[in-house]
């Protein structure tokens, strides 16, 4: 096989990758917070709300995680538009959709963390005389967070790999740029490799940092 | 005399299982009070229900002549919860058997978070108090260290510590030395026997009859969720009128035989 490399065009098309990569981490930035959020929301919702309300926690959480997330991206980019009339640029359609699908998981792993925290760190802290909200706020979050770090930071990884879904819908974030470039450029080989890397020089420090901090915080 | 506490007819069941089947006691101000018993005899539920850690008990519970958790209304004695449920247990510390301090905090923290979040305090007042506290309980020079580096002796004296700075009316201790080596166990008695002589009122769940015995202006024997009997120690440990209670009275100075308690 004599494929003629031309690195040169990596070179060529710097910007389409510097632009692309703002818009994935802007894109993943504002999923992960809203899931995050809103994961924490459903998570003490199914724990402590009323019944019904956490019946319809759980009804949630499992409906979004046995649904495709490029399935959940067109509805709410092409159908709720229809529904509603309320309509979104492609940015927010698909920062929408990675909140509400990646909230499944997050309530999933934030549940699982508050459980594994000793009943009586709560009977300690009610006796005491602190509210719901005090007790979870400042004993059982921040005991839970350390625990749920590690699978919380591979979600936030997932979330910036699975952001190249929005190409879909024809956000501008890595994918579709490069994508774009590739149709101008029959280029393939050289951009594909380079996007990976990129994606790559995204995700580790993430990780990486996650991994520095919850040494740090198994010092103590 | 004043009643620090009074329990009347109290009831407890999980499902099918009645763990307490109608318990009355009064603990006067100053006074304490311990409780022995088997295990399952409903002790240690008798204690999480005076602390409103179990709310769906049956009865009346009154702390300082206050209802506990429930408040009459047209007649009908009706739940209460939040500040006003709040207002009432605060009246109660509780010391557990595995201390259950917050491992993520000091030990200083550990007992000035409630001053400040729950009390208001400002830190400095919250500090100088949380300090005084441990200073009592012999601790002071742990303040900075976190729960897992310090032993079970001293995290138990930091948990009461904890509790104490909140100024209850009524502590209850429930199996607070069980958890912990033989040779840390003098220490937090130690602690409990100097509150007792400040005059703390104290509702002691143990199965230190060494104890009992010298600390207890009375004590209460419970067996299959009820108050099997009651006297001043003397009487209880000496002079027991209930067969159940010599059975397990004997038992317990068959455990201890080897022991130079």
């Amino acid at each position: 096989m004599s494929y003629n490399w031309n690195f040169g065009i990596i070179w060529d098309y710097r910007f389409v990758y510097v632009y692309g990569a703002q818009t994935t981490v802007a894109l993943s930035i504002v999923g992960a917070v809203f899931a995050i959020l809103i994961g924490l929301f459903v998570a003490l919702a199914r724990q402590s709300a009323p019944k019904p309300v956490a019946l319809l926690a759980s009804a949630y959480v499992e409906f979004l995680r046995n649904t495709p997330l490029l399935v959940q991206i067109f509805w709410i980019f092409y159908c709720l538009p229809v529904l509603t009339g309320a309509s979104f640029t492609a940015f927010w359609a698909a920062a929408i959709s990675l909140s509400i699908h990646f909230s499944a998981y997050f309530a999933e792993i934030i549940r699982a963390g508050i459980a594994s925290i000793d009943r009586g760190q709560t009977d300690a802290a009610r006796i005491l005389g602190f509210s719901y909200a005090q007790t979870m706020a400042r004993i059982i979050l921040p005991q839970a967070f350390r625990r749920i770090l590690p699978p919380l930071v591979n979600m936030i990884a997932d979330i910036v790999k699975l952001s190249s879904l929005a190409s879909v819908i024809g956000v501008y974030e890595l994918m579709h740029s490069i994508n774009n470039a590739i149709m101008n450029t029959f280029r393939p080989l050289e951009l594909y490799s380079a996007l990976a890397v990129v994606y790559f020089i995204i995700i580790y420090p993430v990780a990486f940092v996650a991994r520095r901090v919850e040494l740090r915080l198994a010092k103590r | 005399m004043t009643l620090a506490l009074s329990v009347r007819d109290l009831t407890l069941d999980y499902g099918d299982l009645k763990v307490l089947k109608g318990v009355t006691f009064d603990v006067a101000a100053g006074e304490v009070l311990c409780v022995i018993g088997p295990s399952g005899s409903g002790k240690s539920t008798l204690l999480r229900c005076v602390a409103y850690l179990e709310d769906h008990f049956g009865g009346a519970i009154r702390v300082d002549g206050e209802l506990l958790g429930r408040r009459e209304r047209g007649g009908k004695v009706v739940p209460v919860r939040g500040a006003a449920l709040r207002k009432v247990q605060g009246k109660v510390g509780m010391v557990f058997q595995h201390f259950n301090l917050w491992p993520h905090m000091s030990a200083l923290r550990n007992v000035m978070e409630p001053l400040t979040v729950v009390k208001r305090m400002d830190r400095e007042a919250a500090r100088a108090l949380a300090m005084e506290n441990l200073a009592k309980v012999g601790v002071a020079d742990k303040a900075d260290a976190y729960p897992p580096r310090l032993s079970g002796g001293q995290q138990q004296r930091v948990a009461i510590a904890r509790a104490l700075a909140m100024q209850p009316r009524v502590m209850l201790f429930d199996e607070a030395t069980s958890s912990l080596d033989p040779e840390l166990v003098n220490e937090v008695l130690g602690v409990m026997r100097q509150l007792a002589e400040e005059g703390m009122t104290m509702l002691v769940v143990t199965h230190e009859m060494e104890f009992a015995k010298k600390v207890a202006d009375r004590v209460i024997f419970m067996d299959g969720g009820v108050i099997a009997e009651e006297g001043p120690p003397a009487q209880l440990f000496d002079h027991p009128r209930e067969a159940r209670t010599r059975a397990f009275l004997s038992l317990i100075d068959h455990d201890l035989a080897g022991d130079p308690a």
